[in-house]
């Protein structure tokens, strides 16, 4: 179970929407403007680069994770 | 002992079913724009809830932060969905009718392309419901929308019940529709800004109410 989870989601939460906005208007702009679309995802590496390392920074923390048995 | 052979495709889906996947692969490949190879199946883990391209150790990651209901479709997305079409088009000055038909439009084709989960369809319905409200000028209640949304599901598959994704999903809502209000209520007490407060409320109703189910 892991402890830090409501930290990990504040840390979190400010990129998710954007991601899923961003992927969703390239995947709008891809059959019309390709470049436009592939801008659309470049910026969404940023973010998807920050959410990793949100998972990552916490997810590796010492007792980030409490296990049973 | 189970023994398999290899999988064989001998064509595609027709009709409805074939409609979802071409739409599916479209969103599939416009996500793969501009982003290397770890960020695409990030992004494909949170747009369409494909997380098979992480790594194991990042997705160990992503379980032990807390983080992995990010990489599985949640209601939210079609949530998001909706209120994104109706954003861009007040920015673009569509009229208000043609905004909502255009709503009802994306999320349907949303729910196509990354299938009929439960917890996607709930949302849907309850977006769909909010729109459809305000088009016949009727008053909107998210519990009654809530519910719609869970007796469509049990009337589509009384054996929805049993399926994780329902349970987590009616849990996490229902939660946040209790607790968030009584926890914002309480932050407001302390030298919290307000939208971390709301965050903060949202993640603790969430986990409480989905804590035994996980």
């Amino acid at each position: 179970m892991p402890l830090f989870s409501i930290g990990a989601n504040a840390l979190a939460e400010p990129v998710v929407v954007p991601i899923l906005g961003l992927g969703l208007l390239a995947a709008g702009l891809a059959p019309l403007l390709l470049n436009a679309a592939a801008a659309a995802g470049w910026l969404n590496g940023w973010l998807l680069d920050y959410l990793a390392w949100c998972a990552r920074t916490i997810g590796s923390a010492p007792h980030a994770e409490a296990r049973s048995g | 002992m189970l023994s398999a052979r290899p999988v064989q495709l001998d064509g595609q889906r027709g009709g409805l079913g074939g409609l979802s996947d071409r739409l599916r692969e479209s969103i599939r490949g416009s996500l793969a724009l501009g982003v290397d190879e770890k960020q695409r199946s990030l992004v494909r883990g949170i747009v369409l809830g494909e997380d098979e391209g992480l790594g194991e150790e990042l997705r160990d990651q992503f379980r032990a932060s807390g983080l992995c209901h990010l990489l599985a479709v949640s209601g939210q997305n079609a949530a998001h969905v909706v209120a994104g079409v109706l954003l861009l088009a007040r920015v673009l000055g569509v009229l208000r009718v043609l905004a909502m038909a255009a709503a009802l439009a994306c999320v349907g084709g949303y729910v196509a392309a990354v299938g009929w989960q439960p917890s996607v369809v709930r949302a849907a319905v309850a977006g769909m419901l909010a729109v459809l409200a305000w088009l016949v000028a009727r008053p909107r209640d998210r519990w009654y929308f809530m519910l719609v949304g869970c007796a469509f599901l049990l009337a589509v598959s009384p054996y929805n019940l049993a399926d994780p994704d329902f349970q987590l999903s009616f849990a996490a809502v229902a939660a946040v529709f209790v607790l968030v209000p009584r926890l914002e209520r309480f932050l407001a007490g302390y030298p919290v800004p307000a939208r971390l407060g709301s965050i903060l409320a949202v993640a603790t109703a969430a986990g409480i109410a989905t804590a035994p189910l996980l």
